[in-house]
């Protein structure tokens, strides 16, 4: 029966993977379709969910500024992050700073540039009053987001290599704020505007290797479960020690007791499962014979457990047998025979066999 | 009122207030497949209670212009999206049915052979393996966490890390897991056998020790409290989940556990199913996204059965008692199904091999390992 019902759910779950095909095989299909897309430019409403559809476009970052006194803070949500973070900037010699704004990536773009690499914005910063003009000015940009492998790249238009490293000083300042610190020259290579006029425009953006970062955090991440549940196991091992001897003890006590009471002609119990529905079940029986009739399920539990305590003395009787000895020569040692009762009858066999399908359908969750 | 008035006034009618001048070849497919998860669902029974609800859900947000998945003038959501808002992209929902699962659950076997656990945890590998893998289709890391943790064959966290992190591809993602959950019997069985003798598959497991009611009562406070600690993140999830568990050990909630297990449970998945469906309009649905995300979520169920067998055979190098390879395929979180692979491949070695409740073990594990991986990705972009 249970090979039958393999059987089918095995062709079953193939005619389910054959309707899966179909549906990707009519998906690239249609993906081949030209038509396809024009159908969609058609609909206002569809125009703006297409572009919802790119993940990058939903993680671009809208950073907002805020001034206060001589520094700019930019408040934005960076790509790969559920939470905000602040980059401050800040002149420190050399000048005033004027403006920091945002600016989009696809101004900048080029094919050498991977944007994935650039978590954060692109920022516009205007720096003024360099004096002496031609001299150099000194921004100092941090934030708790950048880390020690956090770069400044420079984007200038009019070079023929517009995307260049700024060369920063990364340094770790208070807490876990790191401090990208650049020298800019008016009128050098990082000032956009290219002429020495005392005002810099400072175009770039911090720069973190996305797949160091992707490669590194999977490995410690990957291991990092281990770790937690390796813990979990370590606490469930010893709470598992602690409740053995608990119950073991519990046992002893009240194996002592009984056998105080009635003697030593008294059948031990064949494990520490019987205890509790024996007493379960006398619990029961007495409590019936003094109050209302059960309802049905609470007798049926009774059942339950009075099959369950008759299996066990079965097994427990036949398992010191010797005849049952003789049969299993094949399983000489005690430890064996517990292990596999199976091998002993075809009576236990069944029961086993039932049991065990009791406790798969106990585990049925089809709900989920 | 001319003549010619009046045929102005049909045509308006016709066309901005019926459907059909606005359908789109996109919407006629999305209906077809609408109506195929629907017939998977009523007449092969395939995962019903979920597959019905999200066919339905497909097949109705794909007329055109009915008012159920934007909104108003005014900015009040319509009926769909008012389930979507407040019951998936609120993580209500999937924290409700983990709720639910801890009610159902018995920890027994797993408490019992703790280390389990560990192959619960081997059998995530598919979930970061396919997080590099998209990448490198120019998904983001946020859209490759979502991807990833199909592999962990849980519905429910697949569904809370998606709306969390990649809400726009949280059909496709739903619809992956719940699928090739179904198909965990043909998956699986050709992995199993690629990746053990026969002799390995023959290996007979120790009877599990007898674990007390109140062992199995305290095992929510104590999983909760040492993951919490080293996983805040998965709060929601694992919180819920040990709740209900709790509730169902502690025995003196019983009709609490009894809402949680059945009513609760069918209620919320009622709306997870139709809100799941409806994010899957033409427009959004239809691009190589989830192509990509159904590709590679087989790669991560067969990747994620692979760690957790060569789990077991690494953790046999060490261990006196051997533990059958088998049991590793059941560290994928799809309860009980995949431990019913891994006993029935068993009795397939040896017929008188009953596996299920070894098998049990890392299949429990597979839950909270899938949860852990959420957990972590989350953290990750925080």
């Amino acid at each position: 029966m249970i090979i039958q019902h393999k059987a089918t759910k095995s062709i079953a779950s193939r005619r389910w993977l054959i309707c899966l095909s179909l549906i990707v095989s009519t998906f690239v299909f249609l993906l081949l379709q030209p038509e396809l897309p024009a159908a969609y430019a058609s609909s206002k409403d569809a125009k703006k969910s297409s572009a919802a559809v790119s993940g990058q476009e939903l993680e671009k970052p809208k950073p907002v500024f805020t001034k206060i006194d001589e520094t700019i803070s930019a408040k934005l949500i960076p790509r790969a992050k559920s939470t905000s973070v602040i980059i401050d900037f800040n002149v420190s010699k050399g000048g005033k700073l004027i403006d920091v704004k945002g600016m989009d990536f696809e101004k900048a773009a080029r094919p050498e540039v991977d944007i994935k690499n650039y978590k954060s914005s692109l920022f516009i910063v205007e720096i003024g009053d360099v004096l002496p003009v031609g001299s150099d000015a000194t921004l100092s940009i941090s934030s708790d987001f950048f880390s020690s492998g956090t770069e400044y790249r420079v984007f200038n238009e009019k070079l023929p290599q517009p995307w260049f490293n700024s060369e920063c000083h990364n340094v770790a300042s208070k807490g876990r704020v790191r401090e990208l610190i650049i020298s800019i020259k008016d009128g050098g290579p990082f000032d956009s505007d290219g002429e020495a006029n005392g005002s810099i425009t400072f175009v770039g953006g911090p720069r973190d290797s996305f797949w160091g970062y992707a490669l590194g955090t999977l490995f410690i991440r990957f291991f990092g479960i281990f770790l937690v549940l390796s813990v979990l196991m370590a606490g469930m091992m010893l709470s598992g020690v602690i409740f053995s001897r608990i119950e073991a003890k519990k046992s002893q006590k009240e194996s002592d007791d009984t056998s105080n009471l009635s003697g030593s002609d008294v059948i031990e119990p064949a494990s520490a499962e019987l205890e509790e529905p024996q007493e379960e079940a006398v619990a029961g029986a007495e409590s019936s014979q003094e109050e209302e009739p059960q309802p049905f399920e609470s007798q049926v539990d009774d059942y339950e457990i009075a099959a369950a305590i008759a299996t066990a003395l079965h097994l427990h009787f036949q398992r010191r047998s010797p005849s049952v000895a003789a049969e299993s020569q094949d399983f000489p040692t005690t430890a064996s025979r517990i292990i596999c009762p199976v091998q002993t009858n075809t009576w236990s066999n069944d029961g086993r066999t039932q049991m065990m399908r009791d406790r798969q359908m106990s585990f049925n969750r089809t709900n989920r | 009122m001319s003549w010619s008035q009046v045929l102005e006034l049909i045509q308006n009618i016709l066309i901005s207030q019926t459907g059909l001048p606005h359908i789109t070849w996109g919407q006629l497919v999305m209906l077809f497949i609408g109506l195929l998860f629907l017939y998977m669902a009523i007449a092969k029974e395939y995962e019903p209670l979920l597959l019905l609800p999200i066919g339905f859900g497909i097949f109705l947000v794909n007329f055109p212009i009915t008012p159920l998945m934007g909104f108003t003038e005014h900015g009040t959501p319509e009926l769909i999206r008012v389930f979507y808002k407040y019951g998936v992209e609120w993580e209500v929902i999937p924290c409700v049915i983990f709720l639910g699962l801890g009610a159902m659950t018995d920890f027994g076997p797993l408490i019992a052979n703790p280390k389990t656990l560990l192959i619960g945890a081997g059998a995530q590998l598919g979930v970061f393996v396919t997080y590099i893998g998209v990448l490198f289709f120019g998904f983001t890391l946020k859209e490759a966490a979502s991807v990833g943790i199909i592999g962990g064959a849980d519905g429910p966290t697949t569904i809370y890390l998606t709306a969390k992190l990649a809400p726009h591809l949280l059909g496709a993602n739903a619809l992956a897991a719940y699928s090739y959950m179904a198909m965990v019997p043909l998956i699986q069985p050709p992995i199993m056998r690629l990746m053990t003798t026969d002799a390995q598959r023959k290996i007979k497991m120790r009877q599990l020790r007898y674990v007390s009611p109140r062992e199995k009562l305290l095992f929510p406070l104590i999983a909760c409290t040492l993951i919490l600690l080293l996983i805040p993140a998965v709060a929601p999830l694992m919180g819920m989940f040990m709740l209900g568990n709790l509730m169902r050990e502690s025995g003196v909630v019983k009709r609490l556990s009894d809402t949680a297990q059945n009513s609760l449970m069918n209620i919320v998945t009622i709306f997870l199913g139709l809100s799941v469906g409806a994010t899957m309009q033409a427009e959004v649905f239809l691009n190589w996204k989830p192509l990509m995300i159904f590709v590679f979520g087989l790669l991560d169920f067969i990747v994620c059965t692979f760690g957790g067998i060569i789990t077991v055979h690494i953790m046999n190098m060490f261990l006196k008692e051997k533990m059958n390879p088998l049991i590793g395929s059941a560290g994928v979180s799809a309860v009980p199904m995949a431990a019913r692979v891994a006993h029935s491949e068993g009795l397939k070695a040896d017929p008188s091999n009953w596996l299920l409740m070894h098998a049990m073990g890392p299949n429990l594990a597979g839950v909270i390992g899938s949860a852990a991986a959420a957990g972590m990705f989350i953290a990750m972009f925080q």
